[in-house]
């Protein structure tokens, strides 16, 4: 067994113990209530929710994904951070869900869509399309894992026992400790994950170049392929000015409303939470994003020229070759780390529209039943399991179309829940109708524009189109509806309110209808 | 406390102009090569980071501070 091998299997192995330790030592703390499994008892502290947002978004595809693109389409990659809109975006629009979630004890995204759009049906709607991605996104993070550790073992390590060892972790982790665990350990992953990728960064600049950076751009100036891709639009033109906004569009400014995080919303302690990640996660996204960037656009072209043939397994192939045992194995814990908080939030989220969205409420509260606590919890550890065997399939056959459409379609589609999540917490005027023709209109034109039309007007992506077309047509239909002044109130108006006047939402609303037991029907007999 | 009118407006401008600077300024200007390594633009797409968090830090403290805590 190679020295690569022992230290990457020692380093994952330890940090899989502790892990699943993590987690099963919170087993009885969450048996209790769905609000402790799901939501952490609406309690993560300041530091925790920064790093947990953070590493959240940071996926092995971003560990992979980033310094190969961007070795291959210049640093104008860098614009997929939506020039750090995250940090606004979570005071803007989390804000206001988190004091619709403490209100009206919204768990989920669905809880949300469906209560404001006073539609079961689009509530289904949205729960199936949003699990429908979930099932393939975190099956990709587990491939990462597998292909990484297989490179950074020189081939030792195979495969399927890497994947099975991860998936093992991240169920028992989710299984046991629910929110508060996952909360943990995303907080122990950020600084995990930004203290080995420096590590990283430092050691293949000072172990194989005489001058740092100077010496860097020096070894990669004459190679016009990467010269050009030290600025926009990149050696490829992709990074012209439509190019950066899909690229923001995709990568940032939708991230917002990825299930994982649209659920960070409702789990903040207090306002102090959203003061900080004002300033905290624009920094947070910046420590991480500057180092693979760093690596895709300066390091990588200056020992490997342009032309690498493996570029998608850069990260792995530049420390198995060009730093010590030891700094390889630390860079595959990076890519556990970045893998793993991604894969358990994802299915955390995806287990809770499950188990709570679909399961409970169409099998039980609609029904007029009762569902005890306990019982809802454990379903939700069934429903991890489930889930969990569902993307150890795929993962095992890695059937190319669903990775694909995957990799392709999971950010667009999560997106499109964008303009009704906005529209529902600003606009009076957002109705059901409108939710409905924008969000089905926008999914048909990101599935046409991504697999059929691929040259689309003005150089805008699918995605991009997809989220006008969404937003054009949630205004048009909703100005042509009418959204009930119950609806307005509850969601709108009350919040304004609160924000404007800085009253307590609970001397305006005085008794408000739980959104978990709220139903359109009682809506339409009055 | 109410919110203040003035300043809500000249965050949204500062913010207009922000974003505008980011996704359709920064593609189209020159990149020199600066302190004998860096790039302008990556210089500028991550500096970006640190100027968006001090504005939306200072906006959004003094917001929060008129905010009663839930």
């Amino acid at each position: 067994m190679n020295m690569y091998a022992v230290l990457c299997i020692a380093f994952c192995g330890v940090y899989g113990i502790f892990m699943v330790v993590q987690g099963l030592a919170n087993y009885r703390k969450t048996s209790g209530s769905t609000e402790t499994f799901y939501n952490a008892d609406r309690g993560v502290s300041t530091f925790m929710l920064v790093c947990s947002t953070a590493v959240s978004v940071f996926s092995g595809l971003a560990f992979y994904g980033w310094p190969s693109s961007s070795y291959k389409l210049g640093v104008g990659y860098i614009s997929g951070m939506g020039a750090f809109c995250v940090g606004l975006e979570f005071c803007v629009i989390g804000y206001r869900l988190w004091l619709l979630g403490k209100e009206y004890g919204f768990t989920t995204p669905i809880d949300f869509l469906r209560s404001r759009y006073y539609s079961e049906g689009y509530g289904v709607f949205c729960a199936v399309l949003m699990v429908a991605m979930i099932v393939p996104y975190v099956a990709l993070q587990l491939i990462t894992i597998g292909d990484g550790m297989n490179v950074s073992t020189k081939g030792f390590a195979p495969y399927m026992l890497v994947v099975l060892f991860a998936c093992a972790i991240i169920c028992f982790h989710v299984f046991g400790g629910g929110m508060k665990a996952v909360a943990w350990m995303d907080t122990f992953n950020f600084i995990l994950g930004v203290g080995t990728l420096w590590v990283l960064v430092v050691v293949l600049v000072v172990r194989n170049f005489d001058g740092g950076m100077v010496a860097v751009f020096n070894a990669l100036k004459d190679d016009p392929v990467s010269y050009a891709n030290l600025g926009a639009p990149g050696a490829t033109g992709y990074f012209n000015i439509a190019g950066v906004i899909n690229q923001a569009l995709t990568a940032s400014v939708a991230t917002i409303v990825w299930p994982h995080i649209y659920s960070r919303c409702y789990i903040a302690k207090s306002k102090k939470n959203f003061e900080v990640m004002a300033w905290g996660l624009p920094i947070g996204y910046l420590m991480v994003f500057s180092g693979l960037i760093l690596i895709g656009t300066y390091i990588a072209p200056a020992l490997l020229g342009s032309g690498f043939t493996q570029a998608d397994s850069i990260v792995p192939y530049l420390a198995t070759n060009f730093a010590p045992p030891i700094i390889s194995s630390v860079a595959m814990l990076c890519l556990f780390a970045f893998a793993i908080s991604t894969g358990e939030s994802m299915l955390l989220s995806g287990t809770a529209m499950v188990t709570k969205d679909l399961f409970i409420r169409h099998r039980f509260l609609l029904k007029g039943k009762d569902v005890d606590e306990k019982k809802a919890v454990r379903w939700t550890r069934y429903v991890v399991i489930i889930m969990m065997i569902a993307m150890l399939i795929i993962v095992w056959f890695r059937p190319a179309a669903i990775v694909d459409y995957a990799y392709k379609l999971s950010s667009p589609y999560f997106g499109m829940v964008m303009p009704a999540t906005i529209g529902g917490l600003f606009w009076k005027k957002g109705t059901k109708q409108g939710a409905w023709a924008g969000t089905i209109s926008g999914c048909i034109v990101v599935t046409i524009g991504t697999f059929f039309i691929t040259s689309l007007p003005l150089g805008l992506s699918a995605f991009s189109w997809g989220l006008i077309v969404n937003a054009v047509l949630y205004i048009v239909v909703s100005l042509a509806t009418k959204c009930p002044d119950e609806i307005v109130d509850k969601y709108i108006t009350r919040v304004e309110n609160y924000i404007s006047a800085g009253t307590d939402v609970n001397v305006i609303v005085g008794n408000t209808i739980l959104a978990s037991t709220f139903r359109p029907e009682q809506l339409a007999a009055k | 406390m109410k919110q203040s009118k003035t300043g809500t407006i000249l965050f949204v401008i500062v913010n207009i102009i922000f974003f505008a600077f980011n996704f359709v300024v920064i593609p189209i200007l020159p990149n020199p090569i600066l302190f004998g390594w860096l790039s302008l633009h990556y210089l500028l797409f991550f500096g970006t980071a640190p100027i968006g968090s001090i504005i939306w830090g200072i906006y959004f403290i003094r917001f929060f501070a008129r905010q009663k805590d839930l």
